[in-house]
């Protein structure tokens, strides 16, 4: 968060009242109650703590006495009894940018963690997807007051929460192709399981696990909705215990691990080359911002239109860490599973369209943040994307530099011409309404925010990039 | 054995019963339970086993309630859905 300088509650930290998480001076502060201190206390001395913590898969975290509390810390903010300091995810992003492949392994992750915990009698009192992050390609666990002692006789209270937020979103995706994003966007606790089951047609109803955590599931939360017994006090008198909570994660987990989304599973054919100009052409815009790059190290970088990821490989030999941002989701799986097995491990791939973006949402809007409000970045670069808001996206030239240059950060953009393919491709069937969108017409609104640090035709009549330094 | 088919008709109006679910932040919701019990393996069929004959006894009345607990009948109180 844009938190330097202060310190703040976290504004998404507030419904397990035993915790409460603040942001100060750019550090990852948790203040706990002495109930959840003892929990805290049975999970660091864990052994699959340890080994998860060790590979960056929970994150890293540790004691920090009150005297050690940075001075911002009021005395109010000191009442917990006890503090952790998380170490920090270098963006935050959520479910609804995630493509396919990374929410099905932060499942599985999930599912581990549950597994490993309870076989030292510890388990997940929750299963909120936003207990997740992904730092680079890797998914990270990061709210460690969930895991609690397991008390005999208890059921696995995240069992629902966990369909909703992971197994529901992840079978619609892969048995229906349709994309679970747009609807974490309009609602923060995900897929009921009557609203799964309603959207699975009869053929889907003999997949996999589909009859009984999803058909079976929505009928007996609508039946016993209203039941008066509680059959959580009832199966915790009749020897409820661990091996079943095992049985069920095991079993989630087989279900979880075949689905597949079916255009990810195609080939590469499409995606090798996806320019639409000569490969010197190319050659061209790759030292272009290379050169840019190699000036010095920067820390955030965002690859707006990221694509497979080419450019975002470049910003990020000298970026602390990159954001690659697509709308199109399979190029980011194609990102994404290229980062799993090559790395490098500082680019975060997201999907996100700049014209439909994610909305800050939950509780008075601040739970989750829009995507401005998480990290000012040094660079930002915009290769073929100008074309797509101006024209594609009807959003005035004027508005897009605007955007940009709210972050006083240096761009790297590419500027086509009415006379380049692309554009009279996009500018097909549609009114010539955007007669700013010329060379003069970019150079002269751009001029209100930037300075032009270089430029470079990449393609006589057609193309150009620039390399803009923000005024003042 | 009229008072088996009462509890025969109450198990499969329970069963049958789907109404609007009043759910709470994870509140762990008693059909969800009902699922990990059914998927559970041998141990969830055990837990069931004894859920339903103590469910049986109790509309019987042969079941003694813990002094805690409310007295109703069971099946008094999961047919009370309409």
């Amino acid at each position: 968060m844009m938190n330097e300088g202060k310190s703040h509650r976290e504004s998404g930290s507030f419904r397990d009242r035993n915790n409460q998480v603040y942001a100060v001076d750019g550090r990852i502060i948790r203040g706990i109650s002495s109930a959840a201190r003892v929990h805290w206390e049975a999970l660091e001395k864990s052994k699959f703590y340890k080994n998860y913590a060790s590979r960056g898969q929970v994150i890293p975290t540790q004691v920090l006495a009150k005297e050690e509390l940075p001075a911002s810390f009021s005395d109010e903010e000191k009442h917990w009894d006890s503090f952790l300091e998380h170490e920090r995810i270098p963006f935050v992003s959520y479910a609804y940018e995630w493509c396919f492949g990374m929410l099905k392994d932060a499942a599985l992750l999930h599912l581990d963690l549950m597994e490993s915990a309870l076989r030292e009698k510890i388990i997940l009192k929750d299963a909120t997807v936003f207990n997740m992050q992904f730092q680079g390609h890797k998914s990270v666990f990061i709210d460690l007051p969930s895991f609690e002692v397991y008390e005999p006789g208890m059921p696995w209270v995240g069992f629902r929460q966990f369909c909703q937020h992971f197994l529901y979103p992840l079978m619609l995706q892969s048995y229906k192709d349709i994309s679970f994003k747009n609807w974490f966007k309009g609602n923060i606790e995900g897929i009921t399981p009557q609203e799964c089951n309603q959207m699975l047609s009869f053929r889907d109803k003999f997949r996999k696990g589909v009859f009984s955590l999803v058909y079976l599931q929505s009928k007996l939360v609508a039946s016993l909705g209203d039941s008066k017994r509680s059959i959580v006090s009832e199966a915790a008198d009749s020897d409820f215990g661990l091996e079943i909570i095992l049985s069920n994660v095991r079993k989630l987990k087989k279900v979880v691990r075949q689905l597949e989304w079916a255009p990810a599973r195609s080939e590469w054919s499409d995606y090798t080359k996806t320019h639409s100009y000569n490969d010197d052409c190319f050659e061209q815009k790759c030292s272009f911002v290379t050169e840019v790059v190699n000036e010095r190290q920067r820390g955030l970088a965002w690859d707006i239109g990221c694509n497979t990821g080419h450019f975002s490989r470049i910003l990020a030999k000298k970026s602390d860490y990159v954001v690659a941002l697509d709308i199109d989701e399979l190029s980011i799986q194609r990102l994404y599973d290229s980062l799993k097995k090559d790395g490098p491990d500082h680019i975060l791939p997201l999907v996100f369209d700049l014209t439909n973006p994610s909305p800050p949402i939950g509780w008075r809007c601040k739970e989750r943040h829009a995507l401005e409000d998480r990290g000012k970045p040094e660079l930002i670069l915009c290769l073929a994307l100008v074309h797509h808001l101006v024209i594609t996206g009807n959003v005035p030239l004027a508005e897009v530099m605007d955007w940009l240059a709210s972050f006083g950060s240096e761009i790297i953009i590419e500027m086509l011409t009415k006379d380049d393919d692309m554009v009279q491709k996009l500018l097909l069937n549609r009114v010539d309404q955007y007669p700013e969108f010329t060379i003069e017409g970019f150079e002269s609104i751009a001029d209100a925010h930037f300075t032009v640090k270089k430029k470079e035709e990449i393609m006589p009549g057609k193309r150009f990039l620039y390399h803009l330094q923000p005024r003042g | 054995m009229k008072r088996y088919a009462f509890v025969s008709v109450a198990l499969f109006l329970l069963a049958l019963s789907f109404q609007p679910a009043a759910q709470a932040y994870l509140d762990p919701s008693s059909g969800s339970v009902l699922i990990q019990i059914i998927l559970g393996g041998v141990a969830g069929f055990l837990v069931l086993l004894k859920i339903y004959w103590r469910r049986i006894r109790r509309a019987l009345g042969l079941y003694k309630e813990p002094a805690e607990e409310n007295t109703e009948s069971a099946t008094a109180e999961e047919n009370n859905d309409e």
